[in-house]
């Protein structure tokens, strides 16, 4: 195993690091950090583009609703949306429960980490851009529309955990046999891999890269998963994957999510 | 003041513009002519679809209960005088003419009475959409609205002092020196100080963070080789020229 890249905040900085074979984190000058010392960021700071709808049993389950009123057809092409830069937390951080919801919805997903700028690139190339893989939870209000951009249910500060950091790809030579597990509390509530793709890995990259350009740091997250489960302030929610480790947030109620921020910045 | 951000030999500078002079923070002076213009601001845009009724209605539909909002990702940013990309077989682009402001604090649940006061000024944006791509996810998807090089920004930021209402501002797109596009932003569905408790309920605002408020009626299909340009009063001219896919993959390996 080599060394997985990652960030944290350290003395008030966001400092990248790599976690070692044996769990210990250091910065780049080789000084071994304590648990206690640091709080974990995303691990890259590029933008994450996620794919909606892109599971084919979970697709084939909507094709009555998505025949009728707005949709009128089912989607032909990847269905995608930005998570924007203040959605994005790490590992550990909390996540808010809105004052006006009785619950939010994890997102359980492997994530890609773009490692080289892919623009206009062929499937047949696509995978020599992704430098690894990481966890990633979509979180999002309870919600059944797909109709428009969703910056409502989705867009909300601390929706977005990411990490812990980024697992090389050449580790996982078969990342569609990759499960990804969603626990709450440390139960397990669902669990999905990449194996019921609508569009694989290469032909996103294809299309998002055909009119985007991506670039080294950027995140693309191929499924987020449309069937939800509910949790609520209190609860801890870990994705979990083999090979790539555990994101772990716990729900808290707005009040003292942005109780939190302010004492973190002052 | 005006402050924009442009590329001078080889690095970035922040700039302030005063008749025509490019100035960076040091002082030194830039002659424009060597300058390439880059986003004024870098923040997260968010941007708004069917926020004029004129606009909504030549688009047949019905003007929307609450905003529209989409998110745009800093690839598809550009500057003033930059090239914008009309993808191959496409039947319809169109140009996109919005007023944006550019947020200077922190926001969070803030109410319209104090809304305005968390804008640090005024810049344009020119919104392209290929309308082939629409599909009725997400709509508009970011294939619609986040292409590469077809958000040009700019040319810079006006200061909010210097303008008095920014309700009341004509917006005007020329192309290729016709008047194509002329409204006013008096005629927005949803204003600023809306907006901005809208958007800070969901997400807080950072400063840098930009909303560009939609588009009045008059919206027509673009070339390869046509100029396009944006005017709003008090805040400038953001001109821009369509190239086409081949061409625009050549300016960048060159």
């Amino acid at each position: 195993m080599s060394a997985r890249p990652g960030r944290v905040c350290w003395r008030g900085n966001g400092t990248e690091i790599s976690v070692l074979d044996d769990g210990a984190v250091t910065t780049a000058a080789g000084e071994r950090l304590q648990s206690h010392e640091f709080s974990w960021l995303p691990p890259v700071t590029g933008t994450v583009v996620c794919v909606a709808l892109n599971n084919a049993p979970e697709l084939a389950g909507l094709q009555a609703e998505f025949s009728a009123d707005p949709y009128k057809s089912p989607p032909r092409h990847p269905v995608l949306f930005i998570k924007p830069p203040a959605t994005l937390c790490g590992h550990l951080a909390p996540v808010q429960q809105p004052r006006q919801v009785q619950s939010i919805q994890p997102g359980a997903a492997l994530a890609l980490v773009i490692g080289a700028r892919a623009r206009r690139v062929p499937a047949a190339e696509a995978w020599k851009h992704v430098a690894g893989y990481t966890l990633f939870n979509d979180f999002s209000l309870p919600t059944k529309s797909f109709f428009r951009p969703p910056v409502k249910s989705r867009c909300l500060d601390s929706f977005g955990p990411m990490g812990p950091c980024v697992v090389p790809r050449d580790e996982l030579p078969q990342p569609e046999q990759i499960v990804v597990r969603t626990l709450v509390n440390g139960k397990a509530r669902q669990q999905h891999s990449w194996l019921d793709l609508v569009h694989g890995v290469p032909a996103l990259i294809e299309h998002i890269s055909g009119f985007m350009t991506l670039e080294p740091g950027d995140v693309i997250v191929p499924s987020v998963p449309s069937a939800r489960i509910d949790v609520v302030a209190g609860d801890v929610v870990t994705v979990e994957a083999d090979g790539i480790g555990r994101l772990e947030n716990r729900i808290v109620g707005e009040q003292e999510y942005y109780a939190g921020i302010e004492v973190a910045a002052a | 003041m005006k402050q924009a951000r442009v590329r001078w030999r080889g690095s970035e500078h922040d700039v302030t513009v005063d008749a025509g002079t490019l100035r960076s923070t040091d002082g030194t002076a830039i002659p424009e002519a060597e300058a390439i213009w880059l986003p004024p601001g870098q923040g997260t845009v968010f941007a708004l679809g069917l926020n004029y009724s004129d606009h909504a209605s030549e688009l047949t539909l019905k003007a929307p209960e609450e905003p529209l909002v989409f998110i745009k990702s800093p690839s598809t940013l550009t500057g003033h005088r930059r090239s914008c990309c009309r993808p191959d077989c496409v039947e319809f682009m169109h140009f996109e003419a919005e007023l944006v402001a550019v947020i200077g604090f922190r926001a969070r649940r803030v109410k319209q009475a104090d809304a305005m006061n968390y804008v640090r000024g005024y810049t344009i944006c020119n919104d392209f959409a290929v309308r082939d791509y629409l599909e009725n996810y997400f709509r508009p998807g970011l294939r619609v609205k986040n292409r590469d090089s077809l958000t040009p920004l700019g040319p810079w930021i006006t200061d909010a002092a210097e303008i008095s209402d920014p309700h009341a501002l004509g917006i005007r797109t020329w192309v290729n020196g016709t008047l194509r596009q002329q409204g006013s932003t008096a005629d927005m569905i949803f204003r600023i100080p809306f907006l901005i408790e809208y958007l800070s309920n969901i997400v807080t605002l950072r400063p840098g963070d930009m909303i560009s408020t939609g588009t009045p009626s008059g919206t027509c299909d673009v070339r390869p080789g046509d100029e396009v340009a944006v005017e709003i009063d008090g805040l400038g001219r953001l001109e821009n020229r369509i190239v086409s896919e081949q061409q625009y993959l050549e300016e960048l390996a060159a």
